[in-house]
């Protein structure tokens, strides 16, 4: 019966084939221009209308099945390779889409509007770019739609911090670039397809996507950036980037051995930050990198159960972390603050957002009947199958620590804990509107999984309720909600402080910077000295120059340095791509 | 670190809590976990692996503070701009090839 029904839908979905070949990023781009030059209500419309005119296209497209490629100089570029994977991930970015225009209705900002628009575009362009050059481009628009959200901040910090961000991102990019070119020197093709890690471009497109999946040490963009995002824009990006690159993970390093060791160092070392971090919108972007470590884990381990956890749980990631990052921004909105040493007994007054906010803290802690606890299950249970026993425990001690810091932590600091005098009333309608039908996914996928599962991209026996994962899960959870009891009544819980935590971003924020700041007067100096030996008109250039150096390196902040760090990253992709040139 | 007092309400909640807790840890015996693991089949596995995980957890977080804490305003960008310009004064102008033995 209902199959029958999906077949004659099918079929009158196949009428509007030239619908389907349309790539979906060029009419994300068409709303974008359109939301630029209009009035705030008809943009709005279209930015609410674009998801499910996409959707509509979407299932024409499963209809039809197109593949649209497009020829350039001697390379033909497919722009639509349609299939289940990239279908899935198209439909989860228009949900993502959709919850964050209903949740941004209320804002009259068109910098924000365009960004999120240009930016469902790009993430879309990219799921379905079936070569790595078109993939590449989708790549960096993806960077540079983002940046906005950052930017319309407008804080003096958020300049900085989004340069940094938009560096980081380019130069993934341009990593992606190289090894495509490597890649495309030594077979000839740049299909996106699998590529393992069998030559120097293989390691250079696995850094590309490792630096936008946020990799142990890589990851430093993740705590920055989101943190520093407006309230919608954390939003988005929580939704998108990250997901793009498990995408582009799943496609092209599925079962790389490598990736099951670097996951579980994802989901393992955020979590000791998380328990300390005080900023609460950074304790999620903590708890993005440990659940994108299950996510790399899952393609790592390779075997379909595995594959399909990964991709379930990304899916399921985007709508839990997303309901967190805007409850936390619902709370950001209304009062102001967002470090949990500032906030305390709101549910006084925002008793609906409270509750949503559990609802996704349930979630991401992988309670059972709430969507996060089938696909992490999954994830756990092939890597089980497959005896990695280490990895096994380390994951087990990583859904207690998500519990203890996202599941537990964030209502508790924002919600409970001691009342901080704060009276804020309870988010614009919209808002709620917009967190609701975020629960209301959590918990429709918690209780009737198969409407996820059955469009995961293969075909698998899995039973997610059984009494034995069921009572496991709740022993893990309970216990560890024990343990915070616990250490609260002890008084032993680390209070939280104003305070920032030194991780990986310190390096170029704080340490290069200072040591080139100390370094480069003396550097000069030199140079001064020598110029005093060559004559009166060279030593005129020799200071100039000197004083140049200082003034661009020597009071260096991060953006500057990391601006050195892209030239020179730049300079070296020039080298290896004459190298390849020469080689051919 | 003083020990929070408990209102009575809440007091409650958490006894409810622990009542649960312990039928967890008791329905261990009536429901029988097929397991992929042996340490899975051992009794309470699951309730004082999550218990010990957390505690060790915040402990070591906790610990990690020494090393890693730092004030609010530590990468407060503009002040870093500004202490880096007092550091590298860039108004020395007075190099002339004829103050060598300047410093």
């Amino acid at each position: 019966m209902e199959s029958a029904f999906l077949v004659s839908i099918l079929e009158w979905a196949a009428q509007f084939q030239p619908f389907a070949l349309i790539p979906p990023a060029i009419m994300y781009f068409l709303a974008a221009l359109i939301v630029l030059w209009s009035s705030h209500r008809v943009g709005r419309v279209v930015m609410f209308a674009m998801p499910f005119l996409t959707v509509l296209q979407l299932v024409v497209m499963v209809a039809v099945q197109p593949n649209v490629t497009l020829a350039l100089l001697d390379m033909s570029l497919v722009i639509l390779r349609v299939d289940a994977l990239s279908l899935l991930f198209a439909l989860l970015f228009n949900i993502a889409a959709l919850i964050g225009v209903i949740y941004a209705m209320h804002v009259r900002d068109r910098l924000q509007s365009v960004s999120a628009m240009c930016y469902v575009g790009s993430a879309l362009g990219a799921v379905f770019a079936g070569d790595l050059f078109t993939l590449f481009i989708f790549w960096e628009l993806l960077a540079l739609s983002s940046v906005g959200f950052i930017w319309a901040r407008r804080q003096p910090e958020s300049m900085g911090a989004g340069m940094r961000y938009l560096l980081v991102q380019v130069v993934s990019g341009l990593l992606l670039l190289a090894g495509a070119l490597y890649l495309y020197g030594q077979t000839g093709s740049l299909l996106f397809n699998h590529i393992g890690l069998d030559g120097p471009a293989g390691w250079l497109i696995l850094i590309a996507f490792g630096i936008k999946c946020g990799f142990p040490l890589l990851h430093g963009w993740i705590t920055e950036a989101y943190p520093a995002a407006t309230e919608a824009g954390a939003v988005f990006m929580a939704a998108i980037t990250t997901k793009v690159a498990v995408y582009a993970l799943a496609r092209g390093f599925q079962g790389e051995e490598l990736l099951v060791y670097i996951g579980v160092t994802m989901t393992c070392f955020p979590i000791f930050y998380a328990v300390i971090e005080n900023d609460l919108r950074r304790v999620l972007a903590y708890s993005m990198i440990n659940q994108l470590g299950f996510m790399v884990c899952g393609i790592g381990v390779g075997t379909t159960l595995a594959v399909n956890g990964a991709v379930a749980h990304a899916f399921n990631d985007v709508i839990f972390k997303g309901l967190l990052f805007m409850s936390m921004g619902a709370v950001l909105m209304q009062t102001g603050r967002i470090n949990g040493s500032e906030l305390g007994g709101l549910y006084r007054t925002m008793p609906k957002t409270t509750v949503l906010c559990i609802v996704g803290a349930m979630s991401i802690s992988a309670f059972p009947l709430l969507s996060g606890f089938i696909s992490k299950a999954m994830i756990v249970t092939a890597v089980l199958e497959e005896h990695y026993e280490w990895v096994w425990l380390a994951l087990l001690f990583a859904s207690a620590g998500v519990f203890h810091h996202a599941g537990i932590k964030i209502p508790y600091f924002a919600f409970f804990a001691h009342d901080s005098g704060l009276r804020p009333s309870e988010p614009p309608t919209n808002v709620l509107i917009a967190m609701s039908i975020a629960a209301v996914l959590c918990i429709g996928i918690g209780i009737y999984p198969t409407l996820l599962y059955q469009m995961l991209p293969f075909d698998m026996e899995y039973t997610p309720y059984d009494a034995t994962h069921v009572l496991a899960q709740l022993q893990l959870l309970w216990f560890s909600a024990l343990a915070f009891v616990w250490l609260n009544l002890r008084g032993w819980y680390p209070p939280e402080l104003p305070s920032v935590n030194l991780d990986v971003d310190w390096i170029y924020r704080k340490a290069v910077p200072r040591s080139t700041a100390a370094l480069l007067p003396h550097v000069s100096k030199i140079g001064e000295r020598s110029a005093l030996y060559i004559g009166d008109g060279f030593h005129r250039i020799g200071v100039l120059l000197a004083r140049g150096l200082v003034t661009m390196v020597g009071q260096s902040t991060s953006i500057r340095l990391m601006a050195i760090y892209l030239l020179t990253v730049l300079m070296l992709y020039l080298l290896l791509d004459a190298l390849i040139v020469l080689l051919h | 670190m003083s020990k929070p007092t408990v209102p009575a309400a809440v007091q409650r909640l958490l006894y409810a809590f622990y009542g649960l807790a312990a039928c967890l840890v008791f329905a261990d015996v009536l429901i029988h976990r097929h397991v992929s693991h042996p340490a899975e089949s051992w009794f309470a596995f699951y309730p004082l692996f999550g218990f010990v995980a957390c505690v060790v957890l915040v402990f070591a977080a906790t610990a990690m503070r020494h090393i890693v804490m730092r004030p609010q305003d530590y990468y407060d960008e503009l002040a870093d701009v500004e202490k880096t310009r007092d550091e590298v004064p860039l108004d020395s102008g007075s190099i002339s090839p004829h103050d060598e033995d300047r410093s």
